[in-house]
């Protein structure tokens, strides 16, 4: 927050006159508001108009074409007795805390494993972070194949003399789901790794010595100096790790379309094939609107306990 | 506009007018009005939207504005194409722009229905010629007062798809009832041959096919259309017999069809690992010409005999917007497209598997399984399009949820069908 005034001063700076700088202070002042306010005004115009829109869409029946008719609330209450959207919610919760937790655990791993330098230590980051790189919808195609009735997973399965448990992965209700997490892991686990190994950087190495000294083993140092220095890049972690479960769409559409049966499907794939693909905005809509709240809630109560943790301590 | 360069100034009122007109549509719910007046003035601009987007068929769609303004010079048509998933979730605003697409690519059935019911689409009955049309594609082609409102141009068919010299090789030949292709299906298993192909990774809507066709061989046309239309129930004991006489088959599956995308199943088709497939022509487009020549079809068995014969015939064509500034423009090319000329041409270029729907035009790349299916639909004594296109997406949605965990749970029938009902009463809005 310093550098603003300091920025304006330097700007003011050799213009001679005292009286001539604080006009031009007054007029960069015009317009650092304006490069405040017009892109505040795009973004309401762009994203939070429409936002608002499809709340008050989310509250009547439309197809689209004939005039919407307001049902207030009549979206909301379908999704009681929805069995499709309790398949959906359940999946996500699933996805939130297998996809999510396993992702911070694996992508905090690889950090720690990969912090230190040593020969060749580039080679495996870029390996593990490589997977961000492919578009999840190529990623997904090359999982198809692993996938495949006679695919590489039921190929080794076969080899290992474990044929019975071949199976067709994304075609069976028990496995859709899982079999899905698992391209979508292998590719945030590179991703979170990366968020932590630029966190590690910041942890003292003075700290580790003087531990050290003190006689404190690896996983004591572990706890007590390393997660606390990883303290703001856990929330950063976090936030994305929540954002990026509950928007997680491409890998889920492109492998199985939240099929077989619903049993994959995702509040996203649902309100994509309801709302977008279908002709229900209003029920389309309040599946939106369901998923932003859900998504603002658990970032919500996760800042406010953290900030308040800060504050105790 | 005489400035050649446009002034800062100018430019951000421009950004400023885009702004406020997006700040006024964004009133998403808002249905603009039809313009007042149709302008009649020098503006001749006509436009096609088309959703045809293969290189042959844009070709062929340029062919046919390239030709109508030969014959009406006073016309500037202009072709736009869009990508067909794109172009379907965009037609209904298209349809309500105050300057809307004049022509639009479009299919028969109940949602051209629709639009027409809310009062979007052009009257075309003066474009709409009265020989050349059979009679179930001129009632296919109207609304439900009767007035035309899309003008057929090609069709394809649905049909159980071999390949000859597969089954000259396993000694076996087409069936004509279900009795027959029930044991077809067990000779063929006995040869260690996969029978059915029905790949569901990404077409899960292949199984509305199977749907579709047992409903009109054993209920009847009549039926299916109030069924699609919500008159009746799926939980209806008709739609369980439709189960029942399904669960016959379902053992000659492919069971890998579960994991198989429609590429890939109709790969080991091809390769004759499944010996039939219950499919329209478009299943043989990119294979080898070697294989085109191979390949035919038969009709689905006939389950009950007493129940007139009908088929599934989706037909393409266009449709005019009713607010389309040149109506008099729209119809001329509707006209036009009606007529055994364009539609020789249209397919002439396009080189699609497809039948040309007006019975005067020839195919113009004949074969003998082009012959075949227009010969079956022509002797068919109603024709259907298809399960979305006499219904829509959402319906679609329930069908392939109930059907695909039918196939997993064939003795959970009641469940399904009952699950069924509700999620389609849901997607009514009932």
């Amino acid at each position: 927050m310093t550098a603003l005034p300091e920025a304006v001063s330097r700007g003011s700076r050799g213009t001679g006159a005292p009286s001539r700088g604080g006009r031009r202070g007054s007029r960069e002042a015009a317009v650092l508001l304006a490069f405040v306010l017009v892109p505040f005004a795009v973004e309401m115009f762009w994203t939070f108009w429409p936002a608002l829109n499809s709340v008050y869409i989310s509250l009547t029946r439309w197809d689209g074409i004939s005039p919407p008719v307001f049902v207030g609330l009549g979206n909301y209450t379908r999704m009681w007795s929805d069995e499709t959207f309790r398949t959906a919610l359940r999946n996500t919760v699933v996805w939130l805390v297998l996809f999510g937790g396993l992702s911070v655990l694996g992508g905090l791993g690889l950090a720690l494993l990969l912090d230190r330098p040593r020969r060749g230590i580039g080679i495996y980051r870029a390996v593990f972070f490589l997977p961000v790189v492919f578009s999840m919808v190529v990623s997904a195609l090359v999982w198809r194949m692993i996938y495949q009735p006679d695919g590489v997973v039921n190929g080794l399965l076969t080899a290992v003399g474990l044929k019975d448990q071949a199976r067709i992965w994304l075609g069976d209700p028990d496995t859709a789901l899982y079999a899905l997490i698992v391209p979508a892991l292998w590719r945030q686990v590179g991703y979170i790794m990366v968020l932590f190994l630029a966190g590690l950087k910041t942890v003292d190495p003075l700290l580790h010595e003087a531990a050290k000294t003190d006689g404190a083993g690896a996983l004591a140092r572990f706890r007590h100096i390393t997660l606390p220095q990883l303290r703001p890049v856990s929330t950063v972690v976090l936030a994305v790790t929540v954002i990026d479960a509950l928007r997680s769409f491409d890998i889920v559409w492109a492998l199985t379309k939240g099929g077989p049966y619903h049993s994959s499907e995702l509040l996203s794939t649902y309100q994509f094939s309801t709302g977008v693909l279908g002709s229900q905005l209003g029920y389309g809509s309040a599946l939106a609107v369901v998923i932003f709240l859900l998504t603002v809630a658990t970032i919500v109560v996760y800042l406010v306990r953290s900030l308040r943790d800060e504050e105790a301590a | 506009m005489n400035h050649p360069t446009v002034s800062r100034r100018g430019f951000l009122s421009g950004v400023g007018a885009l702004g406020l007109a997006s700040a006024l549509s964004a009133c998403a719910t808002s249905t603009p009005a039809a313009p007042a007046a149709t302008g009649s003035g020098s503006s001749k601009a006509l436009l096609l939207k088309s959703r045809e987007t293969s290189d042959k068929s844009r070709k062929a769609m340029q062919a046919l504005l390239d030709e109508f303004v030969k014959a009406n010079p006073q016309y500037k048509p202009t072709l736009n194409t869009m990508e067909a998933a794109a172009f379907q979730q965009q037609i209904r605003a298209d349809l309500t722009l105050s300057t809307p697409p004049d022509v639009l690519t479009w299919f028969a059935g109940e949602i051209a229905s629709n639009f027409a019911k809310q009062g979007l689409l052009l009257d075309a009955t003066s474009a709409f010629p009265a020989q050349g049309y059979s009679d179930q594609f001129a009632k296919l082609s109207a609304d439900a007062s009767g007035k035309k409102i899309f003008i057929p141009t090609n069709y394809y068919w649905w049909g159980m798809f071999y390949r000859t010299s597969q089954f000259e090789k396993w000694g076996v030949s087409e069936p004509k009832t279900w009795d027959e292709f029930v044991a077809l299906c067990k000779t063929l298993q006995g040869k260690g041959v996969s029978p059915l192909a029905l790949p569901l990774a990404d077409a899960a809507w292949l199984t509305a096919s199977w749907f579709d066709y047992l409903n009109l061989r054993i209920n009847g046309a009549t039926f299916h259309r109030a069924l699609l239309a919500g008159q009746e129930s799926y939980t209806d004991p008709r739609v369980a017999k439709v189960l029942d006489v399904w669960r016959e088959v379902l053992p000659y599956l492919d069971p890998a069809g579960k994991g198989l995308s429609f590429q890939e199943g109709s790969a080991k088709w091809q390769q004759g690992k499944d010996a039939m497939f219950l499919c329209g022509p478009f299943l043989a487009d990119s294979m080898p010409d070697d294989v085109k020549a191979d390949i035919s079809f038969f009709q689905f068995p006939i389950v009950d005999p007493a129940v007139p014969v009908a088929e599934e015939a989706p037909l393409d064509g266009f449709i005019a917007s009713a607010r389309s500034a040149d109506p008099d423009g729209a119809l001329a090319f509707l006209k036009y497209a009606a007529t055994p000329a364009a539609q020789e041409l249209y397919l002439k270029i396009s080189q699609n598997t497809v039948i040309p729907a007006n019975s005067q035009a020839k195919s113009p790349y004949s074969t003998p399984l082009l012959e075949k299916g227009r010969a079956m639909v022509a002797a068919a004594a109603d024709v259907t399009q298809f399960f979305n296109r006499d219904s829509n997406d959402d319906q679609l949605n329930a069908l392939t949820t109930a059907l695909v965990k039918f196939i997993d749970k064939p003795g959970d029938a009641a469940g399904i069908l009952a699950q069924w009902q509700d999620d389609s009463a849901k997607a009514r809005g009932n």
